[in-house]
């Protein structure tokens, strides 16, 4: 906690202006969805952590990270499939890190439109991901970030699981719905 | 020595300009230099070019974040790993388990029907043997792949939900207790030849049969679909 604050409080001490925002995990959701022939499954996580840096001319930084045993498909032996899959051990997070620029948002306003460049940590496999996302906001200073970015399991190393002798479908979608506060 | 001074770096350019000079070029090469000599380079055009072009990605050289705290679980994935490998063997061997327990069951009935059904064939007995070797085996794939999947390394993610793999246990556990049934009132029906009370019993043995299937099919059922 008291580094997490050191941290904050050096990057907002970093760029005049800069404005720091924490995410709020109850009210966050981050969400896989695969396909198999059979079957569509769906986890969640409402675990991560990501803070973003605004700066007062609309540069953002943002860093998001998700404990991947936080995701509940609603299956635990699937879910346990899936810490085996992404050996979770090993690679115990999934981590973005990305920039952009925030143009025309205003608190209150209608949500904007912000393109994040950046890299997506995934079973330990780092690679460029640009992330689509609309940015809304709020009066008290907070964000709703919504987005979805999709991902090869392959080009991250995960060796796909099978059920009646069929692979999972390659594409991963990850669906965003984040809000963040002012940091405290 | 004066061999050496000769290839200076002032001298070796002029050298090697000539030598590009001389060597011939493909007349591809030919265009793109004149559209290189003919491009227009006034200073708008410039600059037009170079706010069109992406923007080097700023640098991704920060942490917001930190160390990340340790997850609250410690996985062990060497265990993960052998569990997968055990229920990856146990889903292929339940494949195959499901056609010998549907061979079984059509073999028994016929079984059935050739001592029992029909107005007064003789009785055959020409399915018996197909029938117990039938048996046997089913009971012996699901012995061992019931073993594979109770003595794999235990899932990581405990949850008291209702899933589709509580479905699948309770199936199989049903199953389970199906075919051991079986196999006593079989015996037990084979044992009462000429008794009153064999046909009885190997309706009872035929039921459970088909009960058995049933049960089989939710558990795989529950997987699958």
């Amino acid at each position: 906690m008291t580094a997490a604050l050191a941290i904050a409080a050096l990057l907002s001490a970093a760029v005049p202006g800069a404005q720091v925002l924490d995410l709020q995990p109850a009210a966050s959701s981050i969400k896989f969805h695969v396909e198999h022939k059979l079957h569509t499954v769906e986890g969640t996580s409402r675990a991560a952590e990501g803070k973003a840096l605004l700066d007062a001319d609309g540069a953002v930084r943002v860093m998001v990270r998700v404990p991947v045993q936080s995701f509940d498909s609603g299956d635990a032996n699937r879910d346990s499939h899936m810490l085996e899959t992404l050996e979770a051990g090993r690679f115990p997070f999934v981590v973005f890190k990305g920039v952009g620029a925030l143009k025309g948002a205003t608190p209150g306003g209608k949500p904007v439109e912000l393109s994040l460049r950046g890299e997506l940590e995934f079973h330990g496999v780092k690679r460029a991901v640009t992330v689509p996302v609309t940015v809304a906001l709020g009066q008290d200073g907070s964000a709703r970030v919504r987005g979805a970015l999709t991902v090869s399991l392959d080009a991250h190393g995960v060796e796909r699981p099978s059920l009646l002798l069929v692979k999972l479908e390659d594409p991963c979608t990850i669906t965003l719905d984040l809000k963040l506060g002012r940091a405290g | 020595m004066r061999f050496t001074s000769l290839w200076t770096p002032g001298a070796l350019l002029p050298a090697l300009a000539l030598l590009l000079l001389a060597v011939p070029r493909p007349a591809a090469a030919d265009l793109l230099l004149e559209q290189r000599l003919t491009l227009d380079l006034d200073q708008a055009h410039v600059t037009a070019l170079a706010l069109a072009a992406t923007p080097p990605d700023p640098s991704l050289d920060f942490d917001l974040l930190g160390q990340a705290k340790a997850p609250a679980q410690k996985i062990d994935d060497a265990a993960l790993k052998r569990r997968r490998t055990m229920l990856d063997l146990h889903q292929k061997i339940g494949l195959g388990l499901v056609a010998l327990q549907a061979a079984t069951t059509v073999v028994g009935q016929l079984n059935y029907s050739d001592k029992y059904g029909g107005t007064a064939p003789p009785v055959t007995g020409r399915y018996e043997l197909s029938h117990s070797v039938l048996a046997y085996t089913t009971l012996g794939v699901f012995a061992v792949n019931g073993a594979l999947a109770l003595l794999a390394p235990g899932s990581q993610v405990k949850k008291k939900e209702w899933d589709r793999t509580t479905l699948h246990k309770v199936g199989m556990a049903l199953a389970a207790a199906g075919m051991a049934a079986q196999g006593v009132v079989g015996i037990w029906a084979d044992r009462r030849e000429g008794y009153l009370d064999q046909k009885r019993l190997a309706t009872t043995h035929l039921v459970i049969g088909y009960a058995t299937l049933v049960a089989v099919g939710v558990g795989v059922g529950a997987i699958v679909f």
